[in-house]
């Protein structure tokens, strides 16, 4: 038995047998060529270049449907450097110029790209070197017509090792038939690294030295919690390690089981509503498989960033992305669509929308402001919003409301433009609720008031925090004073939460605390019964509101209630999570 | 020619994916761009050249762009630097396991 210590990429265990990957580097001899052989060695050139767009393609789709679009950029970017035109010019040159080989020309030009990054001494663009030379090798097995079929060729699943495996290499693995992935080089930034943790199987890279101790087909453990891979273990350690998996295991089927249920239920009956924050409208669908009770948040300001050419979305692009997410949750899960929470750090540069820079953009024109100013816009949005409403169960939430007189007019041009719609006959949602985030101390003060008119509130704790402890939290020399577990937002988020239960509104909680598992507790403590959370917290937090009765909570609220700082409060609430929940997930 | 000068917002620095998003951008214009940090110059649609750049948070660079479209180009390239490259929703997008 022998260990080997490197970087945990992806967590999880495995225990397998090792399947060795053969990916030598192709060495390219300098090889010289007559002038007369020039023309074919660039027909060569563009051939290859062209099979090599095409296999890369592959990749990218494959990581598209299997990963996601963010992985899917990896490899857009790889795409990008074949169709680099000064690589190209590069090659192209030594070819024409110093008459040598299409496969030394194109292995000089690539290395010369990497060995600019590895130049440049900083660790990613080290990493991103990499990246080069898997397009170098992909249009070097095309030029010399080696076969590359599927990186292991195995008939059951196994740990893959490998002395150094290429992103596109990751991305071809089948996670079906990965148990582990276990390399001797590569960083935890590697592109490597990055779809191999969204693969979703225990890996551990820059182990070092391990591959000249593995013979035949070895058993090993990979250990992507502690960053280890163990060859040849003895029978004892194999059967610490079933253990180990076996609680993985059953830690997965109770995740399982949530995902089948859209609300949580602590051990005493209580029912809490675990919600989702999404930005994009393809994000719903993940929700909707975790078991979410609904989007208590969907953020709409990246259609206004994503704007092309300075022009402003139309409504037509609103309504297609309200009309996904809302067809994806349908009637029983509601979407609650935040109208554009533009200005302060998101501040789109349309030339509809030109605007001079203000002094303090976070207390200045932004959010409803926004909306009142520019009514046209608002307009746009809520038409699409309404057309939308046919296809779910949608609800308008405003941003930043601090004054009723905010509150009445947004809810004024709503209803104007509803008013619009049933002139035209069109059909919409008629029972469409409103509500407003609760993001300011003003608002809280005056939350009786706007209890009697609203239909729901939300309370976006980052900002609330902000404003209630005066902080900018991008200000390093004063962003520890921005912590979740600030007392004084404690006691703001409490009264907010008896106001709306006095008269009776519906409270959901959308900002970055309840997506912090050990604030869960607190949360349910202080009486809210709805949390909006990240749409990867929906199945923890819901397993972390099961965990805890709700007296337990209130007891935990109770105690919370009376410390004096943040750090107080977030080393209590750290511990009595872990008292709980030691056994499986946060280890 | 248009010379205007962009910073580095992103925490992480000037990386692959902000150097694919201008490339593609740039590819859209038939004007010459380029993006200059001291004496190095990257051509615009060159994904390569742009990423020998290294540019960690809070560089600055010149962009300039000569040619017809210049001046479009410019706008979509600024903006593209303003918005953090979506550097914000690309987090939010990315899956989380437990």
């Amino acid at each position: 038995m022998k260990y080997y210590h490197g970087i945990a990429v992806a967590p999880g265990v495995a225990i397998g047998l090792l399947s060795v990957v053969a990916n030598n580097q192709l060495f390219i001899p300098r090889r010289a060529i007559d002038a007369n052989q020039v023309d074919d060695e660039l027909r060569r050139l563009e051939a290859a270049f062209e099979r090599a767009q095409t296999a890369v393609s592959q990749c990218r789709d494959k990581a598209q449907e299997e990963l996601g679009g963010q992985y899917a950029q990896i490899f857009e970017a790889h795409l990008l450097f074949l169709m680099d035109p000064n690589l190209r010019a590069r090659v192209e040159t030594a070819i024409q110029d110093d008459l040598v080989s299409v496969e030394f020309a194109v292995a000089q030009a690539f290395d010369f790209y990497a060995a600019q990054l590895r130049k440049l001494q900083d660790a990613t663009y080290a990493e991103r070197a990499n990246d080069i030379n898997d397009v170098k090798n992909i249009v070097l097995r095309e030029l010399l017509a080696v076969k590359q079929g599927s990186v292991v060729d195995e008939r059951y699943p196994v740990i893959v090792a490998a002395s150094f495996l290429a992103p596109s290499e990751a991305a071809k693995l089948e996670p079906a038939m990965t148990l582990g992935i276990v390399t001797e080089q590569g960083g935890r930034g590697s592109h490597t690294s990055i779809v191999a943790s969204a693969l979703g199987v225990p890996t551990v890279v820059g182990l070092g030295s391990f591959l000249s101790d593995v013979y035949g087909a070895c058993l090993a453990i990979v250990d992507g919690d502690r960053g280890q891979l163990i060859l040849d273990p003895t029978p004892e350690v194999v059967d610490q390690y079933e253990q180990k998996l076996e609680r993985q295991h059953e830690h997965q089927r109770r995740l399982e089981e949530k995902r089948s249920k859209n609300y949580a239920t602590t051990p005493d009956g209580v029912k809490v509503a675990v919600e989702a924050n999404i930005e994009f409208p393809y994000e719903a669908k993940t929700c909707l498989e975790c078991g979410a009770t609904g989007i208590g948040l969907y953020r709409t300001e990246f259609l206004y960033l994503a704007e092309k050419d300075g022009v402003m979305p139309d409504e037509e692009a609103h309504f297609q992305a309200y009309k996904e997410a809302l067809a994806t949750m349908g009637q029983d899960r509601t979407t609650v669509i935040r109208t554009f929470d533009l200005g302060a750090d998101k501040t789109p540069e349309g030339r509809n929308f030109a605007r001079e820079r203000e002094p303090n953009p976070f207390m200045g024109l932004r959010s409803v402001r926004l909306s009142l100013r520019y009514t046209d816009m608002f307009r746009t949005q809520l038409r699409a919003i309404l057309r939308a409403s046919v296809y779910g169960k949608a609800a308008v939430m405003f941003p930043l409301v601090t004054t009723i007189r905010e509150w009445r007019q947004a809810k004024m041009i709503f209803h104007d433009v509803c008013e619009e719609f049933n002139e035209r006959g069109e059909p919409y949602d008629h029972d469409i609720a409103l509500g407003i985030m609760v993001e300011t101390p003003a608002t809280v003060i005056m939350l009786d008031q706007f209890a009697i008119e609203v239909d729901f509130f939300s309370l976006g704790t980052n900002d609330l925090l902000q404003y209630a402890q005066a902080v900018d939290r991008s200000n390093k020399e004063v962003n520890a004073l921005y912590a979740q577990e600030s007392p004084a937002l404690m006691r703001l988020i409490k009264r907010v939460v008896d106001v709306s239960n006095l008269y009776g509104k519906p409270l959901a909680i959308c900002g970055q605390m309840a997506s912090v598992p050990a604030n869960v507790p607190l949360l349910l403590g202080l009486g809210l019964r709805a949390l909006s959370v990240a749409p990867g917290m929906i199945l923890q937090t819901k397993e972390i509101c099961e965990t805890f009765t709700i007296q337990e909570c209130e007891e935990i609220a109770k105690q919370a209630w009376l410390m004096e700082t943040a750090d107080d409060v977030r080393i209590f609430l750290n511990n009595e999570l872990k008292k709980k929940v030691s056994n499986f997930a946060y280890d | 020619m248009i010379q205007t000068e962009v910073t580095v917002q992103n925490s992480a620095g000037f990386h692959v994916r902000d150097a694919s998003l201008v490339c593609k951008t740039a590819m859209k214009y038939s004007s010459e761009i380029r993006l200059r940090k001291g004496g190095a110059v990257a051509d615009c649609k060159s994904c390569l050249d742009l990423l020998s750049l290294m540019a960690p948070q809070g560089t600055q660079l010149v962009l300039t762009a000569d040619g017809a479209d210049e001046e479009a180009a410019t706008n979509e390239i600024v903006k593209l630097f303003n918005v953090k490259f979506y550097e914000d929703e690309f987090a939010s997008a990315a899956p989380q396991r437990s």
